[in-house]
């Protein structure tokens, strides 16, 4: 089913070139879309005075997880836990220190820029602010038809044509083409975000916060967007958000990532009802629950955060959530790392914890 | 005025604020236009109260006009501001000032505009404990530290020496909410405290709020974008859209049984995954209900109802003005099917 969602793409040139050429028929079945293993990125930063002081950032320290095709993976996690970081990693925007990416069963780790090509194509990005990711100076029509000149897959009418199509997608008029960024509204510059990342018929959409900037009304209706076009195109989406509640509702699973490792992964359900890792739990209890619902945590939150996330640039030794943790055991926690791993011989639900649950 | 228009609140005797009647307009190429109309509702002493709306909705122009900090070109109309008995709209600004911060005390969204970047954390909060109480230096030094202590900041001593850049945004809101309560106010204004915060550390600043408010019983006033948050401490809830105040109530009744239909939209949009089957790839997208359109712009408010253009009910009565109707219980809803339903039932 997953296989066959390309074809329906009316706004796809047909002529789209895949990495693997004959061979794709078969390996889509098999290899899932994005593997990411063992992922590290750490920056230099310079501080203190005229950046005299150089330190060493460790913004993403290990991180491994595979995204079948059409699905939705949920990363969430405090500001500085590294997600945003693995975002652009993923998408080479971002060089990774360490780590392997493969797409569609190829390493793209250290493709050339010219290699990269036909890869970009089928990765694309909507960023958290439509204020700052849409050139002020450029029309709508010239933004979403970005991807179709880079790529040169139609010019002059059909061009327009695809043009047309995209913001109709989105649910734009038609008539949004003549516009500038500054006479749309939030809203408005997300959908037209979203027809840029669109036009040229990506396999994967990274989402970085792509509604946190928005009002709930029109966040409820991008992400029905988003959900309506995932149904359509078959994207697979690494759907990047602080909030919890909205990761859960899109995602088929979430990984919870703490100081750039993911402390917990799993089908989104399972995560949400079981929060086998204490982070995990006190990100939940921070989230507000639903006006409708009157769950017993309303009010009295069992597990409180204390104290600060860690400095990217001096993590703590063991698990790194261990200062914050109440389950935290010295001797253990405090010295050794937990492992990624599923308990007993689950292998879809997994936690890095010595004492999960 | 007719008999069932009122504030929602009937306990007016008791009310530390009370805001009635208030318009405010803007000054727009040549003309002026209406960006508050006929926002009235009171602050019992003690109590919580969120100011709930969408961009645009005039809920922080209504915060604004409480503490006499309207921007340029905007002024009040009509409609008093009442604290303790007193029309805060007819203080001068000098009289003003010493309202403000010192029995109102406001936290806004951006931590990072509201501390003065060349200036230490240190010297900041020592500035506002010195402008509100004669003491001295040490003592002041003491206070703050007391303070920054208070809102969960460790390492106080050394945090008065650091620079707001050196602090996380978290960091830097529990200072700003360090700075408004060491005048001890009787009232904190809080416009969105939190919206550029993690849902953690949000919660953090929410707690902070609320111990502060069980130790002296302070008044607050949360206004706020985020229903589902504010939803968890306030106890009761004024849903702005368009520059009106729309409906009012105490919370549960709010939530459990809105009875504007823009509540009831605005509800609906919160995302709540446990109403949702599994979900599976290739599965059924997962929708949610949706509030169609946009609020209209202040210089093409409809006529009647200004909720009419999007509301799924909409009949012909609509198409006049409806005012705030009292629904009882301390309730109120400004539509005219709201009112015409609870006569029916009762």
């Amino acid at each position: 089913m997953t296989a066959r969602a390309k074809p329906e793409k009316g706004i796809d040139g047909a002529s789209r070139p895949k990495i693997d050429g004959g061979a794709v028929a078969l390996t889509q079945k098999k290899t899932p879309l994005l593997r990411v293993e063992g992922l590290a990125k750490s920056y230099t930063i310079r501080r203190g005075l005229l950046g005299s002081h150089k330190e060493l950032v460790h913004a993403l320290r290990g991180v491994t997880f595979e995204l079948r095709r059409g699905e939705t993976l949920g990363i969430v996690g405090e500001s500085g836990s590294g997600k945003s970081t693995l975002g652009k990693t993923i998408l080479r925007l971002v060089e990774p220190s360490f780590g392997k990416i493969s797409f569609d069963g190829t390493d793209v780790t250290h493709l050339g820029e010219r290699e990269m090509r036909p890869v970009r194509r089928r990765m694309q990005i909507v960023f958290q602010d439509p204020y700052s990711s849409l050139d002020p100076r450029m029309s709508v029509r010239d933004i979403v038809a970005e991807g179709i000149d880079l790529f040169r897959i139609a010019r002059g009418d059909e061009r327009e044509a695809r043009v047309k199509d995209l913001l109709t997608k989105v649910g734009l008029d038609a008539s949004t083409m003549a516009r500038y960024p500054s006479e749309l509204s939030g809203g408005q510059r997300q959908r037209v975000a979203i027809a840029r990342a669109l036009a040229v018929g990506p396999d994967l959409i990274v989402c970085d916060e792509p509604t946190s900037a928005l009002d709930v009304s029109v966040q409820a209706q991008i992400l029905n967007l988003l959900a309506d076009l995932q149904a359509s195109e078959g994207s697979a989406y690494l759907f990047i958000s602080h909030d919890l509640r909205v990761v859960e509702l899109v995602s088929h699973r979430i990984a919870v990532l703490y100081a750039g490792r993911i402390v917990e992964i799993g089908p989104s359900q399972a995560v949400a009802e079981r929060r086998l890792h204490p982070y995990t739990r006190a990100l939940f209890e921070a989230s507000p629950p639903p006006p409708g619902s009157r769950p017993p945590e309303r009010g009295k939150r069992i597990l409180k955060l204390a104290g600060e996330p860690p400095s990217a640039a001096a993590p703590p030794k063991g698990c790194a959530f261990h200062p914050r943790c109440p389950k935290a055991e010295a001797g253990k926690c405090d010295t050794e790392t937990p492992e990624l791993r599923g308990l007993k011989a689950e292998t879809a639900h997994q936690v890095a914890c010595f004492f999960p649950g | 005025m007719s008999s069932g228009e009122t504030s929602g609140d009937k306990r007016s005797s008791a009310l530390l604020l009370e805001v009635e009647k208030l318009d405010v307009s803007v000054a727009s190429g040549g003309g002026r236009l209406p960006i508050l109309s006929d926002v009235s509702f009171g602050l019992s002493k003690g109590s919580v109260v969120a100011l709930v709306g969408e961009s645009g909705s005039g809920k922080t122009m209504t915060a604004l006009s409480l503490i006499g900090l309207l921007p340029d070109g905007a002024s009040i109309d009509r409609g008093r501001v009442l604290l303790g008995g007193k029309n805060l709209v007819e203080l001068s600004d000098k009289e003003m000032c010493k309202v403000r911060g010192a029995r109102i005390g406001f936290v806004f969204q951006e931590p990072s505009a509201a501390l003065n970047p060349v200036h230490s954390i240190g010297s900041q909060v020592l500035e506002a404990i010195r402008l509100h109480a004669d003491v001295s230096r040490g003592e002041a030094r003491k206070t703050a530290e007391a303070w920054l202590a208070k809102m969960g900041l460790a390492d106080p001593g050394r945090l008065m020496q650091s620079y707001p850049h050196e602090l996380s945004g978290g960091m830097k809101q529990r200072v700003l909410l360090a700075i408004a309560l060491v005048s001890k106010p009787e009232i904190l204004l809080a416009d969105e405290p939190t919206a550029s915060l993690d849902r953690t550390l949000e919660a953090e600043v929410i707690d902070r709020i609320m111990i502060e408010r069980e130790e002296r019983e302070m008044t607050v006033l949360l206004v706020s974008h985020d229903l589902a948050r504010v939803a968890e401490v306030a106890e009761r809830l004024i849903v702005m859209y368009a520059g009106e105040v729309v409906e009012t109530g105490p919370t549960p009744r709010v939530l459990g049984e809105p009875a504007h239909p823009y509540t009831q939209g605005l509800i609906g949009c919160i995302p709540d995954p446990s109403s949702f089957p599994p979900r599976e790839i290739g599965g059924p997208p997962r929708k949610l209900p949706v509030l169609a359109g946009a609020p209209p712009i202040f210089s093409e408010l409809p006529t009647g109802c200004r909720f009419r253009p999007r509301c799924a009910i909409a009949e012909d009565v609509c198409n006049d003005p409806p005012p705030l109707f009292d629904l009882g219980d301390g309730r109120a809803a400004r539509c005219f099917l709201a009112r015409r339903d609870r006569e029916t039932t009762s």
